[in-house]
């Protein structure tokens, strides 16, 4: 999911950056005192995923999270989950300074844009259900649809690869989508306070 | 002159059949390469990697093409190719890497250091919001 250093053109880099920072900037200037530390902890959840290999064949790809950040933060999932790829870069080499403003964008937006879907009231357990597995799979597989948009973007030479990352995360969507849909309704029991933006 | 002639055509044998070895790593798994001559590759040959005690580390067996691949486990180590035929060399092999184990280590350093980091970023934007 995270695109490294050295691929992506100047006018892509330099765009990503300045819609990301313009979120960050409003997440920040809204961002209340008292939702700091759990804007914190889900940044080191966030964090952490990544480290978290499934294996898939001779493969393993890592847990997101960003559906269900997104779904308990909203757009303060764009602080939580820009410092965590900062330090991702910085620290281990996955994506990188310049890639942070497109990274963040392409991970924090889908996580906003599920926050809001969850706001969609349904009766029936069910159709809840499949609301909560959808906030999973849905925000990797917006986040793959942007990082593969992002990587067509650079040019004919990257639809290859931009077809093979959309397909790799397919894996991964369906099992985000089973975690998130057990995790909000774990939250739900026990901590229902958290969801005070969306579910409420 | 027959007995000479019974030498050359031994020597030359045995020179046929010495069997050579040729070793490197990446720091995660030790590549090795045995082989008698340009062409004649030691198939399906067993590979044992020993530490300094003679004690055996790793085990494989090499391909069709005389290459088999260990898990690298040590700095310094003795490689043994044993062939059929009693056909067998050791060499010792010396590395410049250091095991992946010690990297490993280093990664939880890394994620203890970011964690550190993450949060007192956090605690900064906590004090700085509160005034």
């Amino acid at each position: 999911m995270h695109i490294s250093e050295g691929v992506l053109n100047p006018e892509i880099l330099i765009g990503g950056a300045v819609i990301s920072t313009a979120f960050v900037a409003y997440a920040l200037k809204t961002l209340k005192n008292e939702e700091i530390p759990l804007v914190a902890v889900f940044s080191a959840l966030f964090f952490i995923g990544s480290f978290i290999h499934v294996p898939i064949g001779p493969a393993s790809i890592h847990l997101v999270l960003n559906g269900i950040i997104g779904a308990i933060l909203g757009i303060r999932a764009f602080l939580a989950i820009g410092v965590a790829l900062l330090l991702q870069g910085v620290l281990f080499g996955f994506g990188g300074i310049t890639t942070l403003g497109v990274n963040t964008l392409n991970i924090a937006l889908p996580g906003v844009i599920v926050y809001y879907l969850l706001k969609v009231k349904f009766d029936n357990i069910l159709l809840n259900n499949i609301k909560y597995f959808f906030v999973g799979f849905g925000s990797v597989a917006l986040s793959a649809l942007m990082l593969s948009l992002t990587l067509a973007l650079n040019g004919e030479a990257f639809y290859d690869v931009a077809r093979l990352a959309f397909v790799s995360n397919v894996p991964i969507m369906a099992i985000e989508g089973i975690i998130t849909m057990f995790a909000i309704n774990f939250l739900q029991k026990v901590y229902p306070k958290v969801f005070r933006g969306s579910l409420a | 002159m027959r007995i000479f002639l019974l030498s050359i055509i031994m020597i030359s044998s045995v020179f046929a059949h010495r069997l050579y070895i040729l070793a490197d790593d990446d720091g995660k798994n030790l590549h090795v390469k045995a082989y008698y001559t340009k062409s004649s590759f030691c198939q399906n040959c067993e590979v044992n990697a020993l530490d300094k005690d003679g004690k055996v580390i790793a085990s494989g067996k090499t391909d069709e093409k005389g290459e088999a691949t260990l898990p690298f486990k040590t700095k310094n180590m003795d490689i043994e190719v044993i062939a059929s035929m009693g056909h067998k060399n050791k060499v010792s092999y010396e590395s410049e890497n250091d095991p992946l184990t010690e990297d490993k280590n280093l990664d939880y350093k890394k994620i203890l250091l970011a964690f550190g980091i993450l949060f007192g970023i956090f605690f900064l934007l906590k004090v700085f919001k509160k005034r």
